[in-house]
């Protein structure tokens, strides 16, 4: 999928200016950028829920999968009504290796408001999970999460997009979830918002870890980068 | 867990507790009234009224006026209902036809009740009369709620559906269904009470055979004012044992 010189404007204020970006297929690409800067905007588009002003998208996919930045989930459903919505003909074992995945075993028969911010959350990405597509959408999936639930669906990510084989655009702000999934980092700065740089990174997502020199290096570039990203736009608001 | 439960006991008890405060100072009241005024024919005493009210619970024609009436007041909310949801789907998913239907709604909201009496009068039979006018009245009422349940389904659940391919039929199911009863919860409980109090109105001019509105009459012509406050507080009741089954069945 491609966006090609893509504007977009709220109310005068332009988040998207003459922006392009390509996702390959069978590729992770994260999304990296400061809070604000368009990042769920991006993926509004590419989702088809919003038109650009002006600008094109290629290689559209007709089908796609979204985790929305909000759960989104029914309030009337229990959690395995709300995953069973998107895909009917699941059967019941692989809709509950589903909730195993995501760590909801037990809370399977509960409705959205009993369960937590981070439930609800994992809640809709296994709803998303439930519906197999070439492209999928993640807006900060994992953002309620504690660390070591985080780092088990980063693998329980890994897993689904080994077997799917698709294309994941995934948009965060931890440093880490980047370097452990993307094939590819883009990092966003904001006003308008901009590709401010692109890091590839070779190393198969499975043999991956946090010790390795390779990604400590990705990481001190992307930190640098960030921080500098942050002083330039200070700079410019001073 | 356990504690939070009991402390929601305290609250109901405390709750109970006042309203049972308020109406020993509500009778306490009408008492005061009763005996300053001191004509039966004005204001009776609460004595009096409760002795009416077990006077007429025991007459031989009471079940049958009760029944008369509540049967007119849930055929006519049935078919309120009915129309309600069908016209406020129509109305609520069509822009067209909901400003197709809009004059028409709002005359019958603005027309004043006792014109639809004489109307319905005019019309129909005493015995189906007092149906319609109960009709006209909470229709609106019911399609409106319908309309607003559709119109203000949450977007964000749409766009949800709308990724996710989610079946025509499903979508009425899964989410607009839910949400116009979220609506339609309250404005049900409101019109059932609402139906009830103007069909009786409507029957104390229709005069059906035996009928709740016809009995209000009657005592009226008697000069028996208890008797009619009697009535009052049977319908009263009436109208809280309606709602209250309607809140049960919404549950369920
Ligand atoms: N529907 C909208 N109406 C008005 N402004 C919007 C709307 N959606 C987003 N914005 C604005 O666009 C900018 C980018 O928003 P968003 O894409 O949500 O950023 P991010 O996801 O990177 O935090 C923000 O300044 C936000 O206020
Ligand atoms: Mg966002």
């Amino acid at each position: 999928m491609k966006l090609e010189g893509v504007y977009k404007s709220f109310e005068e204020v332009e988040v998207l200016q003459n922006f392009h970006l390509t996702v390959k297929d069978k590729e992770i690409t994260c999304i990296l950028g400061p809070s604000g800067c368009g990042k769920s905007t991006l993926l509004n588009i590419m989702a088809g829920i919003i038109k650009p002003d002006v600008g094109t998208l290629r290689e559209h996919k007709k089908r796609i999968g979204y985790v929305f930045q909000e759960d989104r989930l029914l309030p009337w459903k229990t959690a395995y009504e709300n995953i069973q919505l998107v895909n009917k003909k699941a059967s019941s074992s692989q809709l509950q290796s589903l909730i195993d995945m995501v760590g909801l075993t037990h809370f399977e028969n509960k409705y959205p408001h009993q369960l937590s911010g981070g439930m609800r959350q994992r809640c809709s990405i296994a709803r998303a999970f439930n519906f197999q597509t070439e492209i999928l959408l993640m807006d900060e999936p994992f953002k309620s999460l504690d660390y070591d639930l985080r780092m088990n669906m980063v693998e329980a990510l890994i897993d689904i997009w080994h077997k799917w084989n698709n294309a994941v655009v995934f948009v965060t702000h931890e440093i880490d979830e980047a370097i452990l999934l993307g094939n590819k980092i883009v990092v966003l700065a904001k006003n308008p918002c901009r590709v401010e740089a692109t890091v590839n990174i070779d190393v198969p997502q499975k043999q991956r870890s946090l010790e390795d020199r390779e990604l400590i290096n990705v990481r001190t570039k992307l930190i640098n980068m960030l921080s500098k990203e942050k002083e330039t736009s200070t700079y410019k608001s001073a | 867990m356990k504690a939070s439960i009991l402390k929601n006991k305290a609250k109901k008890e405390k709750e109970l507790l006042y309203t049972i405060l308020s109406v020993m100072i509500l009778l306490l009241l009408w008492k005061v009234a009763s005996v300053i005024v001191d004509k039966e024919i004005l204001i009776p005493s609460p004595e009096s009224t409760f002795m009416e009210i077990i006077r007429i619970i025991q007459s031989p024609n009471f079940i049958v006026s009760v029944m008369n009436t509540l049967k007119r007041a849930l055929i006519g909310f049935a078919i309120a209902l009915a129309a309600g949801v069908s016209l406020g789907m129509v109305g609520g998913f069509y822009k067209p036809s909901y400003y197709l239907l809009r004059p028409l709604v709002l005359i019958i909201r603005a027309a004043p009740t006792m014109a639809i009496i004489l109307l319905a009068l005019i019309w129909l039979q005493s015995e189906k009369a007092p149906i319609l006018v109960g009709f006209v009245v909470i229709f609106p009422v019911l399609y409106e709620n319908v309309v607003q349940g559709i119109r203000n389904v949450d977007v964000k659940l749409v766009e949800m559906m709308d990724i996710y391919d989610i079946k025509k039929l499903d979508r009425l199911k899964d989410l607009y269904i839910p949400s116009i009863r979220s609506y339609l919860n309250s404005g049900m409980a409101a019109a059932m009470g609402l139906n009830l109090k103007i069909i009786i109105a409507a029957e104390v001019l229709s005069q059906p055979r035996m009928s709740m509105g016809t009995s209000f009459q009657i005592e009226r012509v008697n000069l028996n004012t208890a008797g009619v406050f009697a009535w009052a507080l049977i319908t009263i009741m009436l109208a809280g044992i309606l709602e209250q089954g309607l809140k049960i069945i919404n549950k369920n």
